[in-house]
């Protein structure tokens, strides 16, 4: 994932008090002991978001593509797991 | 249908007669490979040719097993009725041999379960025990698949039918979560039951959440050929960490991939979006992924969507905006269009193109700000008119031009226009200060410092820069005024001091230039309030003391020579005393006259040491020191006790004396280093460099070969540096890595008088100084190789002007085009010409290209 905002889980009107929120909540559910991957990119997306004029300077100047990750993560976060249905299930013991 | 009547006509008669004309063993051995090696298209068409031929029955019995392969191979590719086919032309071959188990499956598969039934029912014995067991397992997962009158055509002793309905009762109970059920209903399944997969797929699920290792061990338990291995491999799947999960789906099967995204908590947009996406393969074409956006723009939210295909489109170039259109996003307004404009010109970093595609955006907004006054857009307006400068660092060591079309002068005019639309931006205020301050330009630098200070006015930074303005414009009370309101804030600044003494030595030197020593000495003692470590008190006592030579005070010099024993100081000292001296204009010569000093020389290893020290933090510190000091240091240096210096030592000395361009002392420290570290490379380069400081004729041919032999010393040591530094000045050599074109000659085996070599050593030496521009840029590869100072100050001057990837391509080309002649720099001298800004019209000037012509570029 690449998008700063859906890294830290952010609208993108989020204000400087919602990105500071989140970072915090990121590198307390991923500190770099734990994750340093994921903790690098929280971070890095905090210095991208941290100030309105941050924000605006990311929305004009950004040109990363989106990634697989980045489209995936808008269209609908990861919840929690789930049982697949049982249509799910028949069709796979069908041999669908 | 004609199509396709006329392609199996093809199809057939090429085989065929391809066929015919293959000899029995050789289309026999062709068969064999084609069934060992799994082609079984092949297999079945070469053993149908061979059973026309001659009745075999193990040729018979191969194209039974090559129609099973391609029957199966079908079946995985969900061509199910021609699996079904292809596995009736297997059974006709022996209408009474058992109904194999795939043929079997897939028959439960398509649903005519009817065959099978009666097999698993009446045929029991003539079917091994494995394989009726299969079959009922494909029985018992069709049942639960929703075939619920199967069960009715069942026997009632049947384990399919009899342990159906706690089978059943389990999946409605996982479905439900209803666990306890669950639980309830496997315990009445016994081990060898046909739903003993289904047992291991559900305990598994359950397992899952809390259990992964556990479930995978449960899983694994279950077989490829079983009836309930799509559970088994969905299961699997999920398990997966996610980058490997990614990857694993883009092979796996759509219901498969579908159930791993559920039990890994997958919403179901998110599901339908990768089911799309997986199609793109793993490294999607931004042409491709922004089709895949506007697919599901709804799900992804238009304005993202619209922003994230700008994105993609930048990489388009000149294509983007013809994607755009074809995905749908409908045609860019202007605004958008100049962004796309502004965002493809940055790789390419032509700071001209870059300063003018980001003003269009500044004025297109300001447009839409004139209807709607937002403040966000006036923020956007002044990042828009920053953005030039942040990726270009057009001002940051930039000194303002005279020409108001450089484009310095842009960018900073830019950036004060910025500040008009957010002035809140301190950096700015900071960086355009700055930038007037280093051009002299104080007044515009007081202009923005005033609106500045009014905005911060304790602000440390703002404070510093209005200090520094004062100490440029000899304001030293007003300096100190501000230096003591930031020393109140932040007591441990030492740069301040720093500032303060070096500006209170700098204008005492100016007042013994005018012969007012008494000024001189005030400005002495007030540096001597400022600082604070003992060594620039020390050097600032030194100075004054010295004041005495300049008046001629017969007491005072007879004092201070007293404070010299017999005029012999250690090289430390009297570098300390030279430097002094230097700080007032003071000449070496009267120096040591005056004082009656004896020419220096190092006490030993410490002195020696210290003195080199001293010179490096001289260098560091910016420090002038005066041609007369140089020369008396090197003759100095020269003379001193190398061999007692350890290799570190040497190697940073030798660093030091290159940075002070004293060509004998390195060459001496180096000869001194090699004396001990024979052909050492490090030291052979600096020997090389400081016996050659030009770099380019009368080399001898023995120092030559002593340097080819260094950088394969080098190379062996792997000391890339020194190698490349090497590489760097050898005429023949490539700089960046390879071997040399040619291996070295011994110097006996040279013949210099040879003129005929002299086109040739003239263009490998241009090829070696265009690839080595091609490699660092103009300035540093002149700088590198040794050319003239002036050189290298037009090539520092022409990569501002056109930036540093148009200055190399015209310098190139401008060496292609030259002639032969000893040395190439010979060209590149400068006459006379206007040094700055675009080429402009003017008496000899005919054409109005935006780039210099040649003679502008020198």
């Amino acid at each position: 994932m690449r998008d700063p905002y859906l890294i830290l889980g952010l609208d993108p009107e989020a204000d400087d008090d919602a990105v500071e929120r989140a970072y915090h909540e990121g590198i307390r559910r991923c500190p770099p002991e734990r994750d340093a991957e994921r903790f690098a990119a929280i971070r890095a997306a905090y210095e991208q978001l941290r100030t309105h004029r941050d924000r605006l300077a990311h929305e004009l100047f950004d040109t990363t593509p989106p990634d697989s990750g980045d489209v995936l993560e808008k269209a609908a976060p990861v919840g929690s797991p789930a049982r697949p249905g049982r249509d799910v299930l028949e069709a796979l013991l069908r041999g669908d | 249908m004609a199509k396709k009547l006329k392609r199996r006509k093809s199809r057939g008669g090429s085989g065929g007669s391809g066929q015919h004309e293959v000899a029995t063993p050789a289309l026999a051995a062709h068969a064999r490979e084609a069934l060992d090696g799994g082609h079984w298209r092949d297999a079945v068409a070469a053993f149908k040719e061979l059973l026309k031929r001659e009745a075999r029955s193990d040729w018979r019995a191969a194209l039974a097993e090559a129609y099973a392969g391609r029957a199966k191979q079908l079946a995985d590719k969900g061509m199910l009725k021609e699996a079904l086919a292809i596995w009736q032309n297997r059974a006709a071959l022996d209408p009474d041999a058992p109904m194999p188990a795939g043929h079997a499956a897939l028959l439960v598969r398509l649903g005519e379960v009817d065959a099978v039934i009666e097999l698993v029912g009446g045929g029991a014995g003539a079917l091994p025990k494995a394989q009726l067991e299969a079959l009922r397992g494909h029985l018992a997962a069709r049942f639960l698949g929703g075939d619920r009158a199967l069960l009715e055509r069942l026997s009632d002793d049947d384990p399919v039918r009899r342990h159906g309905e706690a089978a059943l009762a389990a999946l409605t109970a996982y479905c439900d979560h209803d666990d306890e059920a669950l639980r309830a209903a496997m315990a009445q399944i016994p081990f060898r039951s046909p739903y003993r997969d289904w047992v291991q797929v559900l305990k598994a699920l359950l397992r899952q959440p809390e259990a992964p290792a556990e479930a995978a061990t449960l899983l694994s338990r279950i077989g490829d050929d079983s009836a309930f291995a799509p559970l088994r491999r969905a299961a699997q799947l999920s398990l997966l960490p996610q980058p490997d999960f990614l990857d694993a789906t883009r092979t796996a099967a759509a219901g498969e991939v579908r159930m791993a995204c559920m039990l890994r908590g997958w919403p179901p947009a998110r599901i339908a979006v990768w089911e799309d996406m997986r199609r793109l393969g793993p490294d999607p074409a931004p042409r491709d992924m922004l089709r895949l956006l506007h697919r599901h723009a709804k799900v992804l939210g238009a304005d993202w969507v619209r922003r994230k295909s700008l994105s993609l489109a930048a990489g388009g170039d000149d294509d983007g905006l013809h994607w755009l259109r074809e995905a749908g996003s409908g045609h860019p307004n202007r605004f958008e269009q100049a962004l796309l404009a502004a965002w493809t010109t940055e790789p390419h970093r032509d700071p001209w193109q870059a300063l003018e595609r980001w003003q269009l955006c500044a004025q297109l907004l300001e447009a839409r700000w004139r209807q709607q006054q937002d403040p966000d857009t006036a923020l956007r307006i002044a990042l828009l008119l920053r953005r030039g400068d942040a990726v270009g660092n057009m001002l940051g060591d930039a000194e303002p031009s005279n020409d108001p079309d450089d484009f310095d002068r842009i960018a900073a005019a830019q950036l004060e226009a910025s500040l008009t639309w957010d002035p809140h931006d301190r950096a700015t205020w900071l960086r355009l200060i700055g930038y007037y301050r280093r051009g002299r330009r104080l007044k515009d630098a007081r202009r923005l410092l005033e609106q500045a200070q009014a905005r911060w006015p304790n602000d440390l930074p703002v404070l510093e820069a209005a200090m520094d303005i004062a100490l440029d414009a000899g304001s030293f009370k007003k300096a100190a005024g501000l230096a003591r309101q930031i020393l109140a804030v932040d007591p441990i600044n030492t740069g301040v001091r720093r500032r303060l003494v070096d500006a209170h030595l700098a204008h005492a030197h100016k007042q013994v230039d005018k012969g007012r020593t008494d000024l001189a000495r005030k400005e002495l003692a007030a540096a001597l309030d400022w600082a604070r470590d003992e060594a620039t008190r020390k050097r600032l006592r030194q100075t004054t003391a010295l004041l005495a030579v300049i008046d001629g005070d017969k007491d005072d010099i007879e004092a201070l020579r007293a404070d010299l024993p017999g005029g012999s100081l250690g090289l430390d000292e009297r570098l300390e005393l030279m430097l002094a001296a230097d700080g007032l204009g003071l000449s070496q010569d009267d120096l040591a006259r005056r004082l009656r000093l004896k020419k220096p020389a190092a006490a030993g290893r410490d002195d020696l040491a210290a003195a080199l020290a001293r010179l490096r933090t001289a260098l560091d510190g910016d420090e002038d020191l005066s041609d007369g000091t140089l020369h008396t240091l090197g003759q100095a240096l020269r003379r001193s006790p190398w061999r007692e210096l350890s290799r570190t030592e040497l190697e940073t000395a030798c660093d030091t004396l290159d940075r002070l361009d004293l060509g004998q002392a390195r060459e001496a420290a180096a000869t001194a280093a090699l004396k001990r570290w024979r052909g050492e490379p490090v030291f052979e380069l600096h020997r090389f460099e400081a016996r050659y400081p030009f770099g380019f004729d009368g080399r001898s041919p023995k120092d030559l070969w002593n340097l080819e032999k260094a950088l394969e010393r080098a190379r062996e040591q792997g000391d890339m540096r020194t190698a490349i530094r090497i590489q760097a000045i050898l005429p023949w050599s490539s700089p960046f890595g390879g071997l040399p074109p040619f291996p070295p000659i011994p110097p006996e085996a040279i013949d210099f008088s040879d003129e005929a070599n002299e086109q040739e050593d003239f263009d490998a030496t241009r090829e070696m100084i265009i690839d080595l521009i091609r490699a660092l840029g103009p300035a540093r590869a002149f700088k590198d190789l040794g050319a003239p100072a002036e050189v290298v100050r037009n090539m520092k001057d022409l990569e501002r002007r056109l930036g540093r990837r148009l200055a190399t391509e015209e310098l190139i080309a401008f060496l292609e085009q030259a002639g032969s002649g000893s040395d190439p720099f010979a060209d590149l001298l400068p006459p006379p010409a206007p040094r700055r800004g675009r080429a402009k019209g003017g008496p000899e000037d005919d054409d109005e290209d935006d780039f210099p012509s040649q003679l502008d570029l020198f």
